[in-house]
């Protein structure tokens, strides 16, 4: 199922047909995706699945092999001061100057953006507990995130970019770094890009999603629309069935005997349709995280 | 063959073998460089041609240092951790189920066992056949070698996080000159002595090794948190204090390159400057070479204070395209990269950087020859160094201020002149320029060496230099300019940033073209100084620079 695509208007990020291929492997093959002001986008894929080559081209890290991608309407690569200077980017490697304390490196960085905030600065600095003297290097995984945060929220970029901002935290820190993105989101307004494995976290706060899959975009919408568009139904059949039964729209099938669980894209009435199609009739409907999709999508073709 | 692949399987073994199997290449590359410079040594017995053979002496004792060095590297077993900013032990092998004794012992001896043999076999059929290291006794000044070796791994190892450190393995390599110059600055001394020294010295590396490397083991040392924690406690004030807001942006990527790069030159300079002059002093007044009143040669301290800068800068010109010395690829850390700042802003960074450390690093030099020639000379050696000039000490004085500009300029040129190559980030790039310039340099050497041969070719060389030079200069001009061109077009840099290169480079050849010329008429060469003058233009770089922000792009949005 492909859900078409937000309007292109408006846009804080607007990437069209972008294509990148790293030797034969194409990383991302025709992806499209818009992000209008003040919204929040969670996207999300399996390892692999070109999250963040699509985040690099946004930063202009990368440049596109095909296709055009646009932040407040510039080119990163060919504008990299006037569009880097809006973005604040936490990056999943925590690729910070180790050799710097974490005072020092606040003020590298203030250096670069007249619109920083010294009293958010130490706002946050007093929120997330950094000691000001302490030398990145030394500071745990948790406090080096927290750290990358901070310099990339202190000058109130219109647009925060989080290449899985979570990962590897325990869930203290991870509710801590939510917290803070959900508070610049309802107090502020901004606009939020963010990549993550954990499903959950996306469902919470993100209001667009997509998913990329092989280089691919195979879904793209509003969150609430995403999980609306699936059902996960539980099939029963009137025999035992001795293979896996295939039903059209169904990305996953799992189960056993008589009774069979779907994911399936598609309105009640297509699922019916289908369901009754091979003999079976709906037992138990219900809505799909999207953790559920995800893996559905992702591996697929059920058990 | 099933013993062979058995007997690396054993802890020993598994050691060994990761050495030999990053190694391998390497070690056979030395191989041949070996039997080269023996069949140099050779063909310089054999040949009545002065000039010829002292060339082919330089050759060889060029193949020595690079292999030495690479020896040093091979079997120093220090690896750098870009995460955690530590050059070290490989913290990998304290997670193997070896003892600490062995994880010291395996290193240290088989390294000691063979940069020894090495040092030996390079000796004694190489360096003696040449005349570097004349009638000396061998075998002592390998065991100090061996001792010098060992101290570089125990110190590299040992020593935790903590300012100086560099400084401190440097000094205690330096001082392995002293027991080296033994035999020669105290004959009388009984060999007993001599030899209990040298024990004394392996005794305490093995003894630094083993003790530092299993507290790091046990983590009691290696705790940067632990070091912090007590500079801190000893600058209660300055840990805690909030820097000061940069001015700009630039004066931030300056700050940084000055402390990733831009100390490295002015640092190596200011160490060696501190231990190598008083250490001449010392050698030249026990080698009683040092004239009346032990006073040393009196141009012996500027020669080096003017040669050690520009030799240095040639040495970590490599670093200086790189944003992180411990990143192995040159490619840009993230919180750089993504950083609102021109290409051609950070490329500007970078020659000012450059310019920075040069300056400074001559001023270390000159300053420490100056305090050195003050103290330990007294008077007289500044009497002699202005009796060294016909003038007087005034006239050197005064003459001192062009050569310092022309040191700097020099050393900068060096810092910088791969920069536009480094920048592009590509391995593959930096390694094959690297081959070009060398080949270039050496077709150059072996064109000078075949017309020192051939009286026809040198006339015919001299006849065509001019035009070969004028073509330079024009080839040189149109590549750079068709870069800024390709570079304004791309906003890779700006119209200004191209005038103050363009302008800077003109000012720099037109200094070295007025320079040359007083030079040339007391050297009577007065005919040749158009030709110096194009060479001094052909000499500071150019495009290298144009193409500077262009490979910065290339590296940065890839």
């Amino acid at each position: 199922m492909k859900i078409p695509s937000l309007s292109s208007a408006e846009a804080v990020v607007a990437v069209s047909g972008l294509v990148r291929r790293f030797g034969e492997k194409a990383a991302l093959d025709e992806v499209s995706v818009f992000i209008q002001r003040g919204s929040v986008l969670g996207l999300v894929g399996e390892n692999g699945a070109g999250k963040t080559t699509l985040i690099k081209h946004l930063l202009g890290m990368l440049k596109p092999q095909a296709g055009t991608v646009r932040l407040f309407g510039l080119d990163p690569v060919a504008d990299p001061v006037g569009v880097l200077g809006r973005v604040g980017y936490l990056s999943e490697r925590r690729d910070l100057p180790g050799w710097m304390r974490v005072d020092e490196f606040m003020r590298y960085t203030q250096a670069f953006y007249p619109s920083w905030d010294e009293g958010y600065e130490e706002k946050l600095m007093e929120q997330f507990q950094l000691d000001p003297g302490q030398r990145i290097k030394t500071l745990s995984q948790g406090q080096t995130a927290k750290a990358g945060l901070l310099a990339a929220l202190a000058y109130r970029p219109e647009l925060l970019i989080l290449d899985e901002p979570s990962s590897g935290l325990d869930p203290v820190v991870r509710r801590d770094i939510l917290e803070a993105i959900i508070r610049i989101v309802a107090e502020e307004g901004r606009t939020v890009l963010f990549s993550s494995h954990l499903l959950d976290e996306v469902e919470r706060i993100a209001d667009q999603v997509v998913m990329l899959q092989g280089g691919r975009v195979v879904l793209n919408g509003r969150t609430d629309d995403v999980r609306r568009n699936h059902i996960s139904a539980l099939l029963a059949f009137a025999e035992p069935q001795a293979f896996t039964p295939v039903v059209k729209g169904a990305h996953a099938v799992s189960g056993f005997g008589t009774e069979w669980r779907i994911l399936f894209s598609g309105s009640q009435s297509a699922l019916a349709t289908a369901a009754a199609g091979i003999g079976a009739s709906v037992l138990d409907e219900r809505t799909p995280s999207l953790d559920e999709i995800l893996v559905a999508r992702a591996g697929g073709k059920g058990s | 063959m099933a013993l062979g692949r058995l007997a690396w399987r054993t802890p020993t073994g598994a050691l060994l073998w990761e050495i030999w199997g990053r190694h391998r290449w390497s070690f056979a590359l030395q191989g041949v460089a070996f039997l080269a410079c023996l069949r140099f040594v050779r063909w310089k017995a054999a040949t009545q041609w002065e000039i010829g053979g002292k060339i082919m002496s330089l050759a060889a004792l060029g193949g020595f240092v690079t292999a030495y060095l690479h020896l040093l590297m091979s079997f120093g077993y220090v690896e750098a951790d870009v995460r955690t900013v530590k050059v070290g032990f490989p913290g990998r092998l304290f997670l193997k189920p070896v003892s600490t004794s062995r994880l010291v012992a395996v290193p240290m001896a088989c390294g000691g066992m063979v940069t020894l043999s090495v040092f030996l076999a390079w000796a004694h059929w190489i360096l003696q056949p040449i005349g570097v290291l004349g009638g000396s006794d061998l075998l002592w000044i390998g065991l100090v070698q061996l001792s010098f070796f060992w101290w570089l791994q125990a110190l590299g190892w040992s020593l935790p996080p903590m300012p100086g450190r560099s400084l401190v393995i440097l000094l205690a390599g330096i001082a392995h000159l002293l027991p080296g110059l033994m035999p020669q600055m105290f004959p009388d001394l009984p060999l007993g002595w001599r030899w209990l020294v040298l024990v004394l010295l392996f005794f305490t590396a093995w003894t630094i090794a083993g003790f530092g490397l299993s507290l790091m083991r046990r983590g009691v040392w290696d705790d940067p948190a632990r070091f912090a924690s007590l500079w801190n406690l000893l600058h209660p004030g300055r840990a805690h204090t909030r820097r000061k807001k940069f001015r700009s942006a630039f004066h931030a990527q300056l700050w940084l390159e000055w402390h990733r790069q831009g100390v490295l030159l002015p640092g190596m300079s200011g160490c060696l400057a501190l231990f190598v002059f008083p250490m001449i002093f010392l050698i030249q007044k026990h080698l009683g070479e040092a004239g009346s009143g032990g006073v040393p040669e009196p141009m012996l301290l500027p020669t080096v204070a003017l040669v050690l800068p520009m030799l240095l800068s040639g040495a970590v010109a490599s670093a200086m395209a790189k944003f992180d010395p411990l990143q192995p690829s040159g490619e840009l850390p993230i919180y750089i990269a993504m950083r609102p700042m021109t290409n051609g802003g950070f490329v500007v960074v970078k020659l000012a950087m450059a310019l920075l450390a040069s300056a400074l690093a001559c001023l270390f030099m000159w300053g420490a020859a100056a305090f050195w020639i003050a103290v330990l000379g007294g008077g007289a050696a500044f009497g002699k160094v202005g009796v060294a000039t016909s003038n007087g000490l005034t006239a050197f004085l005064i003459r001192g201020v062009p050569l310092l500009f022309f040191l700097v300029l020099f050393t900068w040129k060096n810092l910088v002149a791969g920069i536009g190559v480094g920048l592009t980030g590509r391995r593959w790039i930096t390694g094959l320029s690297g081959f070009g310039r060398m080949a270039f340099h050496g077709g150059i050497v072996v064109l000078a060496f075949l017309a020192a041969l051939d009286a026809h070719l040198q006339e015919t060389l001299l006849r065509c230099l001019p035009a070969v030079l004028v073509a330079g200069l024009a080839l040189k001009i149109a590549f750079a300019s068709a870069a800024f061109f390709h570079g304004l077009r791309r906003k890779a840099i700006t119209g200004r940033a191209v005038g103050w290169i363009v302008g800077g480079w003109a000012l720099a050849g037109i200094f070295l073209t007025a320079y040359s010329a007083p030079i040339c008429y007391a050297l009577g060469k007065t005919p040749l100084w158009p030709q110096i003058a194009m060479t001094g233009f052909l000499l500071l770089p150019l495009a290298d620079l144009a193409i500077a922000p262009l490979a910065m792009t290339w590296n940065r949005h890839r």
